[in-house]
């Protein structure tokens, strides 16, 4: 049962993922078969250097939420892979390695949600959304850490929950950046490209 | 406002809004990490000059009813679009997630457009330029008469008897488009390239109607007007036969001519600075850089190298024009934004805003240790000069061709 809830939340947020993304495409995101040689070097300038620290200033302006957050998302993936790929994380050090991978993600995420309230500006900016979101990825990440020690059919249950709760929630809140995220960063890559923005200090 | 007529901007404002859809409207995670990159927060470090906060605003529109569209939301809309953003994009780049935000705030400035409330010392000099072809309303006459006196004094100064400036030349190999402010207060900087096209023997004309490098479609957000003015300064271009088009020194005017009108351009379009590289490359121009001889720092213009990818080019020209350059740190697509830009500098009511938040500029400048600040953009010139008084920097300003042209050797 909690499998079938599973990929049918899989189907679910690929399905409303792929209607935002069509309804908010505007004029288009040029698809990579077009682009151009320099649209393709600033993608990928886009994904490579200009997201790590020597490039994204804000990243050492920020170091504390920069680190939490690169943490909480890597810890997010695996937890989301687990139901797939369980039989590689069931035995061994592959099975200890994720355990404290899903569990420092998870002091993370609680280190954001804390920064959230704390902070005044951060809380300003904050909306509903943002705490929900905090907290189902603090749920799924405690529950993928409970059953890579417990393995049991109960915490089985509870991570494909988790897991089913972030996928039937994806597509209506900030969750979605999951996908948006690589089309924005896509899009904005094309125009560096085309116009030759590459270099910084 | 009357209902009907709050629900007439209400659906303007919607169509707008639909007509700028992009998937960057629906990307931002709130995480606040664009604030210390914007230079108008970091001089006041407030949510309401958080970039995320002024993007928001726009996007948040999507959610809104029409009754909350009212006067107290549209002034606050024009305070954030126009009094906290020069539309730099330094956030952009910083973005955790890298949404093109100062794009979005833009969307801002064009619906402000749509319901007729783009500030009048900004709607003014485009009305000037869909009127008479620049946005000083510079005629015809003004120009010749401008032109000739000057191209005499340059021939003074240079002792070259070859030295023009030609205008409406039928064939010319290019097009030279001017800051209407250098028809009107700054003629060293038109002598400074014809002197600098004599040098190199170019083939070359200015338009006596539709000269005007800058575009105030684009900074108002009228994307209608800014692709009218681009069009009629194009038809120019083809109706005197040039080849290329070549932009005075001017940021947003690169930009939007290079990459934004929204035309295609029907002729190669460069910067003078992307030119003046060029002669240098070629051997066309000679230098002496002991002419040139006190420290000299660059500005990049926000418009001309984050936004339009010319950042090269005047590195090279001013190592050859001067004997000591000096990056300011941070520099090219890192560089802060002079305070200056969007508009700002025409904006009475953000002088001070403009002002503080130039504070992080005059310390890099100072940093340098320079003496001489170069940019290739009047906009920035105006804004640096003001700098140079209020934080005493006293350092002297000057356009990248001002200094080739006084290194030059003939
Ligand atoms: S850094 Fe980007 S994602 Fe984060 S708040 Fe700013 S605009 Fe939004
Ligand atoms: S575009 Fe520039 S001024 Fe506007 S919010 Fe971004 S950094 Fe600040």
């Amino acid at each position: 049962m909690g499998q079938t809830i599973f990929f049918f939340s899989l189907a679910w947020c690929a399905f409303f993922l792929s209607l935002k993304s069509f309804k908010r495409r505007g004029k288009g995101v040029t698809p990579p078969w077009k682009l151009s040689r320099a649209e393709v070097k600033g993608v990928f300038y886009n994904f490579t250097f200009l997201m790590s620290p020597f490039f994204k200033e804000s990243a050492r302006l920020y170091p504390k939420k920069f680190i939490l957050g690169l943490g909480m998302h890597g810890g997010v993936v695996l937890a989301l892979l687990l139901p797939l790929l369980w039989p590689l994380f069931e035995e061994g050090w592959m099975n200890s390695l994720a355990a404290m991978a899903t569990l420092t993600a998870a002091h993370f995420a609680m280190a954001l949600l804390f920064f959230r309230i704390r902070d005044r500006e951060l809380r300003a900016i904050s909306i509903f959304d943002d705490y929900a979101s905090l907290l189902l990825t603090m749920f799924l990440l405690g529950s993928a850490t409970l059953h890579l020690v417990l393995k049991t059919a109960a915490t089985n249950d509870i991570l494909l929950m988790s897991a089913s709760l972030i996928f039937f929630a994806m597509p209506f809140g900030k969750l979605k950046h999951a996908l948006f995220f690589f089309l924005v960063r896509y899009d904005y890559g094309t125009l560096l490209g085309k116009r030759g923005v590459f270099k910084n200090e | 406002m009357s209902e009907r007529e709050s629900e007439r901007n209400f659906q303007k404002m919607l169509q707008v809004l639909r007509d700028h859809q992009s998937v960057h409207f629906e990307a931002c995670v709130r995480c606040g990490l664009c604030g210390k990159s914007c230079h108008v927060y970091l001089s006041d470090p407030s949510v309401e000059n958080l970039p995320v906060t002024k993007a928001q605003k726009v996007v948040g529109l999507q959610r809104k009813k029409s009754e909350e569209v009212d006067e107290k939301f549209l002034l606050s809309l024009q305070e954030s679009v126009y009094g906290r953003c020069t539309g730099c994009g330094r956030c952009n780049l910083n973005c955790s997630i890298g949404l093109n935000i100062a794009s979005i705030i833009r969307v801002g400035r064009t619906i402000l457009s749509a319901l007729g409330r783009t500030p009048e010392k900004l709607l003014r000099p485009l009305k000037n330029q869909l009127e008479y072809g620049n946005q000083m309303m510079v005629s015809a006459d003004e120009m010749r008469e401008t032109a000739t006196w000057i191209a005499s004094d340059l021939r003074l100064e240079s002792g070259q008897e070859s030295f023009d400036i030609p205008i409406d030349k039928e064939g010319a190999r290019i097009l030279y488009l001017v800051n209407p402010r250098e028809i009107k207060f700054a003629p060293l900087s038109l002598m400074a390239a014809a002197g600098v096209f004599g040098a190199a023997k170019e083939s070359w004309t200015l338009a006596s109607r539709f000269f005007d490098v800058t575009n105030f479609g684009f900074i108002a957000g009228d994307d209608e007007s800014m692709k009218q003015v681009a069009e009629a300064v194009f038809s120019e271009g083809k109706r005197l036969g040039v080849r290329e088009v070549i932009l005075s020194e001017c940021g947003h005017g690169a930009r939007v001519f290079k990459w934004d009108s929204g035309v295609a351009s029907p002729l190669p379009t460069k910067s003078i600075i992307e030119l003046l590289d060029l002669y240098i490359e070629q051997g066309r121009v000679r230098l002496d850089k002991k002419k040139n001889a006190a420290r000299v720092t660059l500005h990049d213009p926000c418009n001309l190298v984050r936004w339009s990818g010319v950042s090269e080019a005047q590195r090279r020209v001013l190592r050859e024009a001067c004997a000591d350059f000096k990056e300011m740190i941070p520099n090219r697509a890192q560089n802060y934004c002079c305070g200056g830009g969007g508009g700002m500098q025409l904006l009475q009511e953000c002088s001070e805003v403009r002002l503080r938040s130039a504070e992080i500029k005059a310390n890099q400048i100072r940093s340098s240790g320079a003496k001489v600040v170069a940019t290739p953009c009047h906009t920035c010139i105006d804004q640096l000069t003001e700098l140079n008084k209020k934080y005493q920097l006293k350092v002297e300003i000057s356009t990248v061709t001002e200094l080739v042209y006084n290194a030059l050797l003939y």
